[in-house]
């Protein structure tokens, strides 16, 4: 992971661009600088999450690229997806992009679109791991349950 | 498309019968011409048949003669497309004395009323001639006397004449050009309440061009009656109709058409089939309450008689009342609300500060309500029957965005967290037709047309994009593509 925060480095120039073109549609106000800071510290603070069946993770973040890296940060050899709910798509995408290259982990997969409903639909097939703020993770397993209460 | 109507007279003759008029310029219908030896044969039809008549009986150049669509007051049955006789008297008014006459709509003796206008100007020229002051005409005299400056300043040569004699050339001519126009008038009317033989002009109509073109004609008729009395002109019925066809064959064929034509201030402009469609969405989302319904005609039924009216309107009111067409929403305009007796007035707060849950979670229900309602919606929608205590907004990009804040609209009690929903307006009405049940059955199959979003820190700034449209488009995702891949990495770390 280390080696992810030597190209968030080398690659100033290609993140800035893509801050800024999250940031227009995102309604964000990120900045490199604070970016790198951010990444630094939670490669630093590696906390594994440990999981309990051998079923495909299903992580699920509101999308923020730091909790993005968290995850990847959280190496494993089961298969994992990152589902981002179609937000800060250009980070996101430079995140997995980056992170495959340099580490040959082609069970790591990002959703970017809507297919949440899908999910919804075959959780029995995911450990389902919501990643975020607490009222965020009640509500994500507000949504999984099997009462009607998810609406 | 040519082929989904059965000609003109399905604009301008409908077969049931709508009040109200409306104007179409002849450049509107030149427009939708067919040519022929570089001939717009809709002008030389329309100028052979009828303008050149006209022509003849017009002391002055007629420039940009309008047509109007109008009920037929002979025989109450359909509309007629005749010249109209307002837009030829305007223009000869304003050129014989540089005002417009103020002439009441429909009014029972219009020729009467023209020659009370000129019969000032008649008096005015008498007064200048003679030299005499009237203060009863001292208006029309000074209308007069501006004209003549305007018609010094467009003839150069005249400041060479004697300005006197000139002046007096000026007001005679005037003088009897009004007279001309006065003696012709009844002649004229005769010309303008003909009706145009539609038969007659189709055969010179592209009809395909002819129905995108006055779907964008009438659309603006709308959006003209919108601003006077925030309701749809009744032509729109044919806009409806068109646009749900053309909107179906852009989906299926990727149809498209782009013409150039005049708008309803004179100005041309292109109109392409997605400028159309966007145009008549916007105007859809704003009128939610107009409805188009058709209906097979049945030989040898009589659709003007009163019992059958009767009869469709009971047979539409149980279709509104049967789960087909129920809604579970009641509509508001932005800052409008109903209160306990069902009228309406302006918005109320909903909190009720001695039934608050936490502090905390009333203060971040505030907030997002107060968000929402300080938000550029178009209409407001409260939830009833299985959707009580959501609240939505509706937005001029075509997306409604709902929340659940309270288990009723009664008591006000807090609900449970629940996600932002996210519809595009079109999957929402389906929707809205549904149980609360049979909607969470439809998400949880998977259908991906509903997004979420989530309560957190970053919550607001997602909606904020989100109603302002913004996103992740193909060229904005091709750009993302290209400055991930263009950086030549070399690969490292495990195998």
């Amino acid at each position: 992971m280390n080696e992810l925060i030597k190209q968030i480095i080398e690659e100033q120039e290609t993140i800035e661009q893509l801050i800024h073109i999250d940031n227009q549609i995102m309604n964000s106000s990120i900045d490199y600088q604070t970016f790198l800071k951010q990444s630094i510290e939670i490669i630093n603070n590696h906390n594994n999450v440990t999981t309990s069946t051998n079923k495909p993770l299903l992580w699920i973040t509101d999308g923020e690229p730091l909790l993005t890296l968290a995850i990847l940060n959280n190496e494993t050899n089961q298969q994992t997806t990152i589902f981002v709910n179609h937000h800060y798509l250009a980070l996101n995408k430079w995140l997995i992009t980056r992170y495959i290259e340099l580490t040959n982990h082609t069970n790591y997969h990002i959703d970017f679109f809507l297919n949440y409903n899908h999910y919804i639909k075959n959780k029995n097939n995911y450990e389902i791991i919501p990643l975020g703020e607490n009222t965020f993770k009640e509500e994500v397993l507000n949504d999984f349950k099997d009462e009607e209460n998810g609406f | 498309m040519s082929d989904f109507f059965t000609g003109i007279e399905t604009v301008f003759n409908p077969d049931l019968t709508y009040t109200g008029n409306y104007p179409v310029s002849v450049k509107l219908l030149e427009c939708c011409s067919k040519i022929e030896n570089n001939i717009n044969l809709v002008s030389e039809y329309l100028k052979r048949k009828y303008l050149n008549n006209i022509q003849e009986l017009v002391p002055i150049k007629l420039q940009n003669i309008q047509l109007v669509s109008d009920e037929n007051l002979d025989t109450t049955k359909g509309r007629v497309l005749k010249v109209s006789l307002d837009s030829i008297t305007t223009q000869v008014c304003y050129n014989l004395t540089g005002e417009i006459p103020q002439i009441e709509d429909k009014t029972s003796n219009p020729k009467q009323e023209v020659k009370d206008f000129f019969k000032n100007y008649k008096l005015a020229i008498s007064s200048l001639l003679k030299n005499e002051t009237n203060h009863e005409v001292k208006n029309n005299i000074q209308n007069l006397k501006n004209l003549f400056t305007i018609y010094l300043n467009n003839n150069p040569k005249n400041l060479q004449i004697d300005q006197h004699k000139l002046f007096i050339n000026f007001l005679e001519n005037i003088r009897k050009k009004i007279s001309s126009f006065l003696i012709w008038y009844n002649k004229l009317t005769e010309i303008c309440e003909t009706p145009i033989n539609l038969k007659e002009l189709e055969k010179f109509i592209d009809l395909e061009k002819f129905y995108f073109i006055m779907a964008k004609h009438l659309l603006e008729i709308s959006k003209f009656s919108e601003q006077d009395s925030n309701s749809l002109h009744n032509s729109f019925t044919f806009v409806d109709i068109y646009m749900q066809r053309l909107i179906a064959l852009k989906k299926e064929n990727n149809y498209h058409l782009s013409v150039t034509m005049p708008l309803l201030d004179g100005t041309m402009s292109k109109v392409t089939t997605d400028s159309l469609i966007k145009e008549y969405i916007e105007l859809k989302n704003r009128h939610p309450e107009f409805q188009t319904f058709s209906i097979k005609r049945v030989e040898g039924i009589n659709y003007q008689d009163q019992e059958v009216v009767e009869h469709l309107t009971s047979i539409l009111e149980d279709e509104r009342n049967a789960k087909k067409l129920a809604v579970s929403w009641k509509l508001f305009k932005k800052g409008e609300q109903e209160n306990k007796e069902g009228n309406t007035n302006t918005i109320v707060t909903h909190i009720k500060t001695e039934e608050k849950t936490t502090e905390q979670k009333n203060a971040e229900l505030r907030e997002r309500l107060d968000f929402f309602e300080s938000s550029p919606y178009l209409y407001r929608i409260e939830g009833i029957n299985h959707f009580e205590g959501y609240l939505g907004y509706i937005y001029p990009n075509n997306l409604v965005i709902f929340e659940r804040f309270y288990k009723d609209l009664i008591h006000f009690e807090l609900a449970n967290n629940h996600a932002t929903y996210i519809m595009n307006l079109n999957n929402f009405i389906e929707m809205s037709k549904l149980s609360r049940l049979e909607i969470i059955k439809y998400i949880k199959e998977g259908n991906r047309d509903v997004a979420r979003k989530y309560h957190t820190s970053s919550w607001k700034n997602k909606i904020t994009a989100i109603i302002e449209g913004k996103g992740y488009d193909i060229d904005t995702i091709q750009t993302i593509d290209e400055l991930i891949q263009n950086h030549q990495l070399e690969k490292r770390g495990k195998k």
